[in-house]
């Protein structure tokens, strides 16, 4: 018989710590790409505008590429689009100055969504909230890339007749959110901690219906909303807040530190909601 | 327990469960992590030995045991679930059998059902499978399918194997020929209420194997060589008809390997062994951008695995024992009619293990040494933003291009033996892990915009004092 006792054992395992905050603007960067409406069948046209950041401030008409992804992404892939789109794997939709107002590719819901040529064909997956979604390529100054997203309302799959019926009785497509002006002071000290308030309306949690594919019949889920954090200085302790689907209240808040040198420092708040809708917003600060 | 004369009977019945929940909180509703794991399995068996006078042995073994499983995961807002209950069954039968004095003949019967209740929900690319191009921390598509249901799977193999020895050489030939039922509940994804239409289909194959031995010199050389076919049943949870293909059949495999064993003293030998195997049928996801219903996994893959191993083992001599293996092997894979072939996910190349241990007294000083290559990944040579999610995605290049860095380390111990009483003896000893403090990587990681890229590292050094008491 053996008994083992062990005296000692410290363990201590190492990851890098990069040093990047995702929300320091240090370096031109798309922080959103707007569809307007979020939510269309294929056809309809959408406005999608573009925002861009520099660390000397934001670009107001940005020169923008835009380009639609027609490459469906392969099961194997994690990504929210086809690495082909990355390269020829799209279609040209303009070069603009800021907006662009096109039609959403006709052939969407079959590339992008659920519908089959045949029903011998495996349908597209939605995302958890029943959605499907047209990417949309836009590149803006030296090589930029960011992929914005219309959600496509498309027919309901793998449904009863009746449930389908029901669903386009009753899903009513998303909104964009609305945004209030950031909550910041027009001056700070260097280096001081200030509390930014963010809001927007109590409806823009929106609630809407998707098909639960375990019973097969419709729910109602409620729109989580989250905020992401962007400044050209100092830090903010989170790079990203929210609510969740549970939460009701309709504001969200982030302790921002002034940098220690003064100036003017640019801070942006883009606010997503959980079916693609977004809106921004931006305030200047002046660190004395 | 003995029964009478040259029989006896044994009956185990073990079992154990594992349960994790870890969960990463954030203000950000996208940005919660959580996990909750549960593994549990329970085995029952009877063991039945009898011996005649002849030597001739006759085993029965019957079994059966539950295996369960479930990982529950959250990225966000995004669930994923795969829950497996798998009730197990099975029996052996081998009968060994003197024909002559040069022929023993061995006759068996291995039966193995697997009954699962499978469930699952999230993405297709969670969990990942082998050849899946990711990188370590990167979230599954977002992507939301579920499905529930049953398989079962029985493999009755009737097997014979004869070991001829006519002087020096012994060849064993034989054959297994396995027959696979394979039954699921649903052939095609659920719409609306319409009931399931199960499958039930047999394969069977036919397994020829064969070894040899050839003792060229008389317990100090030997030369051995093998082939052989091995099949293998499609899991339960690739069964699914919305996350993978309810027709998926047997997945086989050939082996041959050859080697040569020496004796080169008393306590010193060297072996050395050459292998390569090759697969057929293996199971992979559908590249196909629309694949067909229900046949989200195909059988496309193919692989192929070939290398020598080699060991040095010198046994107890003058209080020094240890040994020296190395493997160097390539294992790939590929989907058929590629004319590339892949690093396997887990290929290592080298494989190097030098282990010694010498007695001084009451003393034992100890030694260990490992390289090993690094597993294979996929580069990643650029990132694009997702607007939506508010995340960067990564662009990879081509696939299972890289290596982790290859992974060194040397450990030594030291132990000292204390006689308390002439029964009792109390042993103290120390380890010293990675005594050079080596950083080891053992994964490649990236910054959230695939900008910078850095490893995860291993244990630095690390020293464990502990004792036992041997009664």
């Amino acid at each position: 018989m053996r008994r083992v006792l062990v005296l000692a054992l410290v363990l201590v395992a190492c990851k890098p710590d990069f040093g990047v905050r995702e929300s320091l603007v240090d370096r031109e960067e798309i922080l959103a790409v707007r569809a307007d409406p979020p939510e269309a069948a294929p056809g309809e046209s959408v406005r999608f505008s573009v925002l861009v950041a520099t660390p000397a401030g934001p670009v107001a008409t940005p020169a923008t590429a835009w380009a639609w992804c027609a490459t469906p992404k392969l099961l194997t892939e994690n990504g929210s689009v086809a690495a082909a789109c990355n390269g020829d794997g799209v279609v040209a939709a303009g070069v603009t100055r800021g907006d662009i107002t096109a039609a959403l590719p006709s052939d969407g819901c079959f590339t992008f969504g659920p519908e089959t040529r045949s029903a011998d064909f495996r349908p597209r997956d939605p995302d958890v909230t029943g959605g499907y979604y047209q990417p949309i390529r836009a590149t803006v100054g030296s090589g930029t890339v960011a992929f914005g997203f219309a959600r496509l309302a498309c027919n309901l799959a793998n449904a009863s007749g009746d449930v389908a019926a029901a669903y386009k009785a009753r899903y009513v497509r998303n909104r964009n959110p609305e945004i209030a002006p950031l909550g910041v002071p027009a001056e700070v000290p260097r280096g001081s901690r200030t509390l930014i308030h963010v809001s927007w309306r109590p409806e823009d949690a929106e609630v809407f219906v998707v098909l639960d594919p375990t019973t097969q019949t419709l729910i109602e889920r409620r729109e989580s909303l989250r905020v992401s954090w962007h400044a050209t200085g100092g830090s903010f302790e989170h790079d990203r807040t929210g609510r969740t689907a549970d939460e009701t209240e309709s504001f969200t808040d982030d302790a921002w530190t002034a940098p220690d040198e003064p100036g003017v420092v640019h801070l942006w708040a883009v606010l997503r909601d959980a079916r693609g809708g977004v809106a921004f917003t931006s305030a200047d600060v002046n660190v004395r | 327990m003995d029964l009478r004369r040259g029989e006896a009977i044994d009956a185990v019945l073990m079992g154990a469960t594992d349960d994790l929940a870890r969960t990463v909180p954030s203000p950000d509703p996208a940005s919660t992590r959580s996990e909750t794991q549960s593994t549990g399995f329970w085995r029952a068996w009877v063991r039945y030995t009898k011996r005649d006078s002849d030597d001739d042995t006759l085993i029965l073994v019957p079994f059966v045991g539950r295996d369960r499983s479930e990982l529950v995961q959250r990225f966000g807002e995004t669930p994923a679930r795969l829950a497996i209950d798998s009730d197990r069954y099975g029996f052996r039968g081998t009968l060994r059998t003197r024909v002559a004095p040069f022929l023993t003949l061995t006759t068996g019967l291995d039966a193995l059902g697997t009954s699962s209740d499978v469930a699952r929900e999230g993405s297709l690319t969670l969990p990942p499978r082998e050849g899946d191009v990711s990188v370590f921390g990167q979230p599954p598509g977002d992507e939301y399918a579920t499905d529930a249901w049953s398989t079962n799977v029985v493999d009755v193999g009737p097997n014979v194997h004869a070991d001829v020895r006519v002087g020096p050489v012994t060849v064993t030939p034989g054959a297994r020929l396995d027959a696979f039922l394979i039954e699921g509940s649903r052939r095609t994804p659920r719409v609306g209420q319409t009931p399931s239409i199960g499958f039930s289909r047999l394969e069977t194959a036919l397994a020829p194997r064969v070894a040899g031995r050839w003792e060229v010199v008389r317990e100090r050389l030997a030369l051995t060589a093998a082939y052989g076919t091995y099949t293998q049943a499609p899991e339960p949870e690739d069964l699914s008809a919305v996350f993978g293909t309810p027709d998926l059949a047997l997945s086989r495999g050939t082996q041959v390997t050859v080697g040569e064993s020496l004796r080169i003293s008393s306590s010193l030998t060297a072996e050395v062994t050459a292998f390569r195997k090759t697969m057929q049928d293996l199971v992979v996801r559908s590249r196909l951008p629309n694949p067909l219903l229900a046949r989200a996994l195909t059988q496309n893959g193919e692989g192929r695995s070939y290398g020598v191993q080699f060991l040095l083992r010198q046994e107890l001599w003058k209080g020094f024992f240890g040994w020296v293996s190395y493997a160097i092997a390539r294992s790939e894979r590929r989907y058929e009619g590629d004319e590339r072939w892949r690093p396997f996910d887990f290929d290592q190349p080298h494989v190097l293990a030098i282990i010694a241990s010498q007695d001084v007294g009451r003393w034992t000083f100890g030694a260990r040494f490992r390289y090993a290559s690094g597993n294979p990944r996929t580069p990643v040579i650029g990132s694009t933003y997702d607007a939506r999610a508010d995340r960067y995605d990564p662009v990879f290049g081509a696939q299972s291009s890289i290596r982790i860095p290859a992974f060194w380390q040397l450990d030594v111990r030291v132990e000292r033996t204390i006689a308390i009483t002439e029964a009792v003896r109390a042993v103290v000893f120390a380890d010293v892990q990675n005594v050079t403090n080596r950083s080891n990587a053992e994964e490649i990681v990236y910054s959230a915009d695939f900008r910078q890229k850095g490893t995860i590292t291993g244990l630095p050094i690390l020293a464990v004092v502990g004792g036992r008491i041997e009664l």
